[in-house]
């Protein structure tokens, strides 16, 4: 019996605007007691606390908001956390041919498109020293991509601290490690209450994109929704957008690439070894390229 | 990274959709397991607080929150430490939460204790009973495993922090006094 074997705990935090919820699971006979779980989740919640704290575009002392400040104005030495966030965030936008865009803060801010000319990922450079200057005033709001990134710390905390398998969810970007495979559902986008089993998951990630929690004519959720870089609009989409990815932090950015491109054979996906799904409201189905090609 | 198709992915349109599971509810940490990991060490009482109309109202009035804060659940330890346990209903959720209060009034923490959905509609509640329907009590684990990884947008936890503006005012004309 597989499960007398496992010990597991879970706990869930509200943390970087959603419910994180932390599993961890050890064997019996493992070095890691059941006890020192706790200690493992703890640690990694912390670290999600102090992503939460330093990403956070909405609140003035957070480290991004600082960056967004005095980026243009000289070159700022950053934390290796948000380097390496920006980084792979400019990567994404580079490989996405722009549709992937965090330049779109002045817009959940309500600022006029006309009132200043904000710059984007495009703009950053990487200088020595962990310092990074941008040509332009920058307003970066990194809501879609922050999630995936603090999910993949907060898994090589645990793996660090020595748990064999486990999953960390935050509020549905999730990533699942250890040997063994794991079941993955998704949230039906027209009965967000109902749930579909997509399939399952070892050493992954999977990360979901729809409006399905927000009504299209609240202005409450703005924070929440998809803008689109070029038009900087948000998305009206019905349909529910998920990737799965190695990373997390791939996955979150690339269902942003998934809902404004409605590809799912864009190139960007291969690059990143990615898996889209769409779910189809009105056809009530959910279709991928190899899904698309058995099918047929 | 392995990945596993659904079979049932693979039939397309309507068909694919016929039998979907409702989803789900969860049980964290008890308030024992979270009075541990808030204050360890620490013995708590239950200390409960009768709330009266006017403070209901000026609750209301600072948070937003509409739901009705119930004083039952304050657990207070020697030091002067609070452990208050409250609940939000959202559109979506119910969801049962601890805050820590330190004696010097600071949040120790938030643990959430226990996750619902469909909350307070009848007939979901009994959809909601029907994925039990053929698990016995001998595999709770096996059944919590089988609903554990959901993706979907994301929930947004505002009112687990009206939740909390509230408790702490309720703290700070309630219980702070009581140190």
């Amino acid at each position: 019996m597989l499960e007398n074997q496992w010990r597991s705990l879970t706990r869930c935090k509200p943390l970087l605007g959603t419910y994180v919820e932390i599993t961890a699971h050890t064997y019996t006979d493992q070095s890691i007691a059941y006890r020192d779980l706790q200690y493992c989740i703890e640690k990694a919640f912390s670290t999600i606390q102090d992503l939460h704290c330093r990403l956070n575009f909405y609140a003035d002392n957070s480290e991004l908001s600082y960056f967004n400040r005095l980026a243009h104005l000289r070159p700022l030495a950053i934390s290796p956390q948000l380097k390496a966030l920006l980084s792979i965030a400019s990567e994404i936008h580079c490989y996405s041919e722009g549709l992937f865009n965090c330049g779109i803060g002045q817009y959940t801010l309500g600022i006029e498109k006309d009132q200043v000319r904000f710059g984007d990922l495009a703009d950053l450079q990487f200088l020595a020293h962990d310092q990074v200057y941008a040509n332009r005033p920058l307003c970066l709001n990194l809501g879609g991509i922050a999630k995936g990134y603090a999910v993949d710390c907060a898994v090589d905390i645990l793996l660090k601290q020595g748990v064999a398998a486990g999953c960390v969810n935050a509020g549905g970007d999730l990533r699942v490690f250890g040997l063994q495979t794991q079941k993955i559902h998704l949230r039906m986008p027209h009965q967000c209450h109902n749930l579909i089993e997509l399939g399952e998951l070892q050493n992954g990630a999977v990360a979901s994109s729809a409006n399905y929690f927000y009504s299209p004519t609240s202005t409450d959720n703005l924070g929440q929704r998809i803008v689109h870089p070029q038009l900087q609009l948000p998305s009206n989409s019905p349909h529910s957008y998920s990737v799965i990815a190695p990373q997390c932090v791939h996955a979150d950015a690339l269902t942003k690439v998934l809902a404004l491109s409605q590809q799912i054979v864009h190139p960007c996906f291969e690059r990143y070894g990615a898996i889209p799904f769409i779910f189809y409201h009105d056809a009530n189905d959910i279709t991928n390229a190899t899904l698309k090609k058995i099918r047929h | 990274m392995l990945w596993k198709p659904s079979s049932i992915l693979f039939l397309a349109g309507a068909s694919a959709i016929s039998s979907p599971c409702l989803a789900h509810a969860r049980i964290y940490i008890s308030v024992e397991q979270a009075q541990k990991i808030l204050f360890p060490g620490s013995q708590f009482t239950l200390q409960p607080i009768l709330i009266d109309q006017a403070l209901q109202a000026s609750l209301k009035k600072v948070s937003g929150v509409h739901y009705p804060f119930r004083g039952e659940h304050i657990w207070r330890d020697q030091a002067g430490n609070f452990l208050v346990i409250d609940e939000v209903v959202g559109k979506h959720e119910m969801i049962r939460y601890a805050v820590g209060i330190t004696a010097t009034g600071t949040i120790q923490g938030i643990e959430i204790l226990e996750y619902r959905e469909s909350y307070g509609y009848e007939v979901a509640e009994q959809q909601w009973r029907q994925q039990f329907v053929g698990k016995t009590a001998h595999d709770p684990l096996k059944l919590n495993r089988d609903i554990q990884n959901i993706s979907g947008a994301t929930l947004s936890s505002k009112h687990i922090t009206d939740g909390v503006k509230r408790v702490m005012y309720f703290y700070q004309v309630a219980l702070k006094g009581a140190n």
